[in-house]
């Protein structure tokens, strides 16, 4: 049959959307191939989306050298061929007019072209200079390899554990969370488990905009006719609010209170799950003396339950509600809903709960009245926590480019640890520092202050993120930079971006599919692709640039670029046994280095029972959820649920559950207590609003790819606040109106939106942060969790005023710009 | 031409849900291929990028339409990938070219985005 291209390409659209609908209709289960192929010279291969941390995987279609289609796939358990409108053009990611193409040299203030191999020799230079003063920073949207190479740099060649990824400022506190509570970090449960929840509450989560694809998944079943009550609890009404049972809106920091009040209810009601508390978990509150080791924060102090039923007295559902907004019977309808053994609730959040100063105890008392009502370890029962990034959990998290971590959930400052790391990276022993290094907001507090006042981090290579756009308090953090002379700042990127701007050496980075990768999603799937096309002009893989460096200390004589047996720390061979150059660009390609780094960095993941499968697993499969290990037959068997007997090949028979790197070695979970406190920074007569700050549905955090897609771009072109019209209205603004909000760190203008697409209540604000012309982290508080160093952007003091006012706001205000 | 594979969730309402499918299949910018169930695949073909926008308006506004999701995109064309957008020229900007009229008549100003 002859047809013509456009008949064609209507055809295969046609045809992926038929099978979608087939199989969401249950019609069929996931079809193998959907769009003809062979007449429109279009190849396909699979890939993650490179956005959030949900995971979807996309056919990506490549016809003479560039990406031109895009197509959800039916084959990912994740998606089931659907895509969000970010990731149904995530291909036009790539072409932005202004990618980066070159490298670039600052002179005389001035961005300069530089070739590849004096750009390198500039990095080695200025490590070899000061290599204690030398810090990366990554990100979870590095690929699992990108961020091993990286930390085995860091930590094993340079014995400076100054790398931390940006996952500092999303996920630290579910971290925290996580470790404290069962003592090894990432969930338990899976995405299967929104396919059978009862219940699903969203803890300050828009989930319909921020992981689309996962509340269609939700939305799906109802559509089909099943029954699942949504409950929003949250500060602002959302898209999520509309699609839900019951919204349960609360003042900012006070979710700390209503999770004490359900634990208080079931309690007092005598609804708690008894016996699964027994069996499985003991009582802990915060340690006497949090200094005393680098780990008392996350062991802390043990209470009996007793002491916890206790310490619960005060949380009545009628002081929860003072303390939250929440009426007391909302209250005791949650202490209810979790009192019942008919059916299954399952919790998600994301930077509701982390972004917070309190994260790490709101992820902590989430996961307790998991276990205190036993609603955990069966499917549908299960509290989440969701990523922001493609890789947070894959390589910020698992590989632990974060500055206290070894890959696979080892610690720098354990002395086993850092052994059997230098076993597996052959090095001398006493290589690896024990001395933990800086966090993200201490290291850029630290680059941005004087060497001769103690800045003691001179140099930073950013890699694959923008933090002058995403740390908080930017004036203090970043901006300050401007003027320290011997303070050297060096971003590997895809395009000019807010941390460009004061960047003294930029380097054109490879993105997505112009390089091969892996990611880890927030379900513990680990997920592979190819190089389908080639990155513009010299822009190279960020992989490559970190072993350039590396090679190019060994060849200036640096110790730490030698293993024990004198070779170069990256040492990687073909199949002959060879070693291939592949810090020489013309050859990393010549082999698969992903692979090589993969199947080094995968020894590491046995230790704490998150087994990854062989490299050549992942291409086959549409990813796979460690723990991944090997059947009798051969076969890998990735793993849904852990720490239950029925799916995890980790628990001992006839244990049902087992917590088996439990904190208090028993095998029990900790549930612990922890009070509602005041947030760092309240609303005065100074301040009156709550400021908070977030995302938007077409922009992927700080817009950088997406605000370069005209569609995306033309759908939400710039930031804005929220406002309750109440609000607006008694100080006369017009819905569009520029006005001032100001903080005490500085001000900002910017058009005000009432009844827009999301509510807040009155006394509250939103602004979103994708915009680069409108950086709200101008004027955030930057107060960081005193357990997971995470900076709370949810919640700061504020203050609005009409343009024509400014000068009057500025002469009254007591602060000052920082 | 933007060409969009699309899944649109019908109505549970069995009327409205048969009054859409024949709204959509009088229109030439659609394809509608066979319902399963509440799920009803169509290939949508725009003039551009504000065409594609104004057909997924049309589609929400729809009484019987509960959720559009779209599983195929191409490119593939003369003008695509479209001009892309030049932020350095946008960094120079400041909020108050954003003000009233500008800000309120883009599309996201009032209605929720895609699914």
């Amino acid at each position: 049959m002859n047809i013509d291209r456009r008949s064609f390409v209507k055809l295969s659209a046609l045809a992926a959307a038929s099978a979608v609908a087939a199989t969401r209709a249950g019609a069929a289960t996931l079809v193998k191939s959907t769009a003809p192929t062979g007449t429109d010279g279009i190849t396909w291969d699979k890939a993650p989306c490179r956005f959030c941390g949900t995971g979807c995987h996309v056919r990506v279609g490549v016809k003479e050298g560039k990406v031109v289609a895009i197509q959800g796939d039916q084959l990912a358990e994740v998606n089931k061929g659907l895509l969000c409108v970010k990731g149904y053009h995530v291909g036009l990611a790539l072409y932005g007019k202004d990618r980066l193409t070159t490298p670039l040299l600052r002179r005389n203030g001035k961005l300069e072209p530089i070739s590849w191999s004096e750009a390198i020799e500039t990095i080695a230079k200025r490590i070899m200079t000061a290599p204690d003063k030398f810090a990366i920073y990554g990100s979870g949207q590095w690929t699992i390899p990108e961020g091993y190479a990286a930390n085995k740099l860091m930590k094993g060649g340079l014995s400076n554990n100054h790398i931390d990824p940006n996952a500092r400022l999303c996920m630290a506190s579910a971290v925290t969370g996580y470790l404290s509570t069962y003592g090894v970090d990432e969930p338990a449960g899976c995405y299967d488990d929104l396919d059978k929840c009862d219940v699903l509450i969203m803890w300050g989560n828009n989930m319909a905009e921020m992981h689309p694809v996962l509340f269609s998944r939700v939305i799906d079943r109802r559509s089909r006719g099943e029954k699942v009550t949504l409950i929003d609890i949250a500060t602002r009404r959302t898209r999520t609010t509309e699609f839900s049972d019951h919204y349960l809106e609360f003042k900012p920091q006070s979710d700390l209170a209503i999770m004490n009040g359900i634990a208080h209810l079931l309690i007092k009601n005598g609804t708690y799950d008894a016996k699964f508390v027994e069996r499985f978990c003991n009582f802990r509150q915060a340690p006497k003396d949090p200094t005393a080791t680098p780990t008392a924060p996350l062991i802390g102090d043990a209470m009996t339950f007793d002491a916890y039923k206790a310490a619960l007295e005060l949380y009545t559902p009628e002081h929860v509600e003072k303390i939250s907004g929440v009426p007391a019977e909302k209250i005791r309808f949650l202490g209810d809903l979790f009192g019942r053994k008919d059916i299954r609730i399952t919790s998600v959040w994301c930077m509701g709960f982390n972004q917070h100063s309190r994260g790490t105890n709101a992820n902590r008392l989430c996961h307790g009245i998991h276990l205190l009502s036993g609603h955990f370890g069966k499917p549908g029962d299960a509290p989440t926590s969701l990523t922001g990034q493609p890789s947070a959990c894959g390589t910020a998290r698992e590989v632990g480019t974060m500055c206290h971590f070894l890959p696979g959930g080892r610690l720098v400052a354990n002395p086993e640890h850092r052994k059997e790391s230098e076993k597996i990276w052959n090095l001398p022993e006493g290589r690896i520092s024990p001395k933990i290094g800086h966090h993200t907001v201490l290291m850029f507090e630290k680059f941005c202050t004087p060497t001769e006042k103690g800045g003691d981090i001179g140099t930073i290579w950013v890699q694959v993120t923008n933090p002058g756009q995403s740390l908080p308090n930017l004036h203090k953090l970043f901006k300050a930079k401007k003027g320290l002379e011997d303070k050297f700042l060096i971003v590997s990127d895809v395009y000019e971006t807010a941390t460009t701007e004061l960047a003294d050496l930029v380097l054109p980075s490879a993105m997505w599919v112009e390089k091969n990768g892996m990611f880890g999603n927030s379900e513990r799937r680990t997920q592979q692709w190819f190089k389908m096309v080639n990155p513009p002009g010299d822009a190279r893989d960020d992989c490559w640039q970190t072993i350039a460096v590396a090679h190019k200390l060994f060849e200036l004589g640096h110790p730490g670029l030698k293993d024990k047996d004198g070779r170069f720390l990256f040492t990687i061979k073909n199949d002959a046994g060879q070693e291939v150059p592949v810090w020489d660009w013309q050859h990393f390609y010549d082999l698969n280095v992903d692979k090589a780094l993969f199947e080094e960095y995968r020894t590491f993941s046995r230790y704490k029972h998150k087994d990854l499968a062989p490299y050549d697993e992942y291409v086959k499969a549409r990813g796979l959820r460690w723990p991944v290990v090997q059947q009798t037959n051969g076969s890998w068997r990735e793993t849904k649920f852990r720490f239950s007997e029925f799916d995890d090949p980790y628990v001992k028979k006839g244990a049902e559950i087992q917590f088996y790197h439990s904190v208090t070695k028993d095998d029990k979970a900790l549930i612990w207590f922890a009070p509602y406190e005041k947030a760092a920074e309240e609303p005065d007569a100074e301040y009156p609003f709550w400021l908070c700050t977030g995302r938007v549905l077409e922009h992927w955090h700080t817009g950088t790819m997406t605000m370069r897609i005209p569609q995306l771009q033309g759908a939400m072109p710039h930031a804005y606040v929220e406002m309750h019209p109440e609000d607006a209205s008694e100080r006369g603004f017009a819905n569009g109106e520029s006005i001032i909000v100001k903080t005490r760190r500085g001000e900002m203008k910017l058009p005000v939106w009432l009844n827009g697409r999301a509510k807040v209540p009155r006394g509250s604000l939103f602004i979103p942060f994708f915009d680069q012309r409108l950086l709200v982290n101008d004027i955030t508080l930057g107060e960081v969790d005193p357990i997971s160093k995470e900076p709370d952007y949810k919640k700061c003091a504020a203050t609005v005023g009409k343009l024509s006012t400014a000068d009057s706001l500025r002469s009254t205000s007591a602060e000052k710009r920082l | 031409m933007p060409t969009s594979g699309l899944v649109i969730t019908l109505s549970a309402d069995a009327e409205l849900a048969a009054q859409t499918r024949a709204m959509l299949m009088v229109r030439r910018e659609f394809t509608v291929g066979e319902r399963n169930d509440h799920w009803l695949p169509v290939a949508m073909e725009a003039s551009d990028d504000a065409g594609s926008r104004d057909l997924h308006d049309w589609l929400h506004s729809l009484p019987g339409v509960e959720f559009v999701d779209v599983v195929y995109v191409n490119f593939d064309d003369d003008k695509y990938p479209p001009a892309a957008v030049d932020v350095r020229r946008l960094s120079q900007s400041d909020a108050s070219q954003y003000e009233g009229e500008n800000f309120l008549t883009t599309d996201a100003a009032n209605k929720p985005g895609e699914p």
